[in-house]
């Protein structure tokens, strides 16, 4: 039974995971700072950071029970099953939203090279990889 | 400490998401247009909306998986309900009452649409062209409650005659899909 969830969980994810890729339009870092940006000071800080990622959750949580599975989470993004675990820290198959948030907090810190607590455009373009 | 790369297999995947979010707001703001030719009822009106706005992010995305994100978005709660449960709030006190019932029922969708499907500060129209009334809801913050509910505090704008009124509240998801309104 547990080869099955295992089989079937995978196959989510393979099928979820490579149309994303396929499909997905350049990025514009414009438009990604606009959305974060909320006070417009054309940087995004740690409370901005936070509240959109808050929304993506809410946004990615389908079912809307509170919780990302690896499945909610594939369909949006390609995820790594072990990173998936590792964020998951009650090993309960789901995200929390503080797991979410936790995990996703590493990027900030990834984009914001200048560790002055901002992600700028310059820097924003570079995690971006544009 | 895990890293961005550890966590997901593509550094852009926070980006990814964001623009995934652009979509969703260019739908919300899109739709202030079609509601205003909107006469039936709520539900239906809102699942024909739905329909077509994700035809059409999906052919901009030209990614199912986004289309799975937005559709889910868009088709994942009971969008009659949650219309009917904001509309007393929304309408209430001296701005209701110069409201008529297409004025309201216009807003509840321009609601409905805009808690579950609005990005925070994309705004979702409504116009009666009847009465001449207009308006605006407007997500511009989400976060969940003690009790893990999604809560999105929201602005309003009713624009009667040349008034513009502007109300702010705090409205919460409940477990059958409604959202109530908390403040």
């Amino acid at each position: 039974m547990k080869a099955l969830s295992a089989l079937i969980m995978a196959l989510c994810v393979i099928s979820a995971v490579p149309a994303f890729g396929a499909g997905t339009p350049a990025l514009d870092t414009t438009a990604t700072m606009g959305l974060a940006d909320k006070n417009g000071d054309r940087k995004i800080d740690r409370e901005e950071y936070n509240q959109r990622m808050t929304e993506v959750f809410f946004f990615a949580d389908v079912d809307k029970d509170g919780n990302l599975t690896i499945v909610e989470l594939a369909a949006v993004t390609t995820v790594d099953p072990q990173a998936f675990r590792n964020a998951d820290k009650d090993g309960n198959g789901k995200l929390t939203l503080g797991e979410f948030l936790y995990a996703v907090h590493i990027d900030f810190y990834t984009a914001d090279a200048n560790r002055d607590g901002f992600i700028d455009m310059p820097e924003l373009r570079v995690f971006m990889g544009q | 400490m895990k890293t961005v790369i550890e966590f997901f297999s593509s550094r852009k995947s926070v980006a990814v998401i964001l623009v995934v979010a652009v979509a969703v707001a260019g739908c919300a703001n899109t739709s202030g247009g079609s509601s205003t030719s909107g006469g039936s009822s709520t539900l239906s009106s809102a699942e024909n909306w739905a329909s077509q706005n994700t035809k059409a992010i999906i052919g901009g995305l030209g990614g199912a998986t986004a289309g799975g994100l937005i559709g889910a978005a868009l088709h994942g709660g009971p969008l009659g309900i949650i219309g009917g449960a904001l509309a007393g709030g929304l309408a209430g006190g001296a701005i209701g009452d110069f409201l008529d019932g297409r004025d309201k029922q216009q807003q509840q969708q321009a609601a409905s649409r805009a808690m579950e499907t609005a990005p925070s500060n994309s705004s979702v129209a409504w116009k009666n062209p009847d009465s001449g009334h207009s308006g605006t809801v407007t997500p511009v913050r989400t976060y969940q409650n003690d009790n893990g509910q999604y809560c999105r505090e929201y602005q309003q704008t009713v624009n009667i005659g040349n008034q513009q009124h502007q109300a702010y509240g705090t409205a919460c998801r409940q477990p059958d899909g409604s959202w109530k309104i908390v403040s």
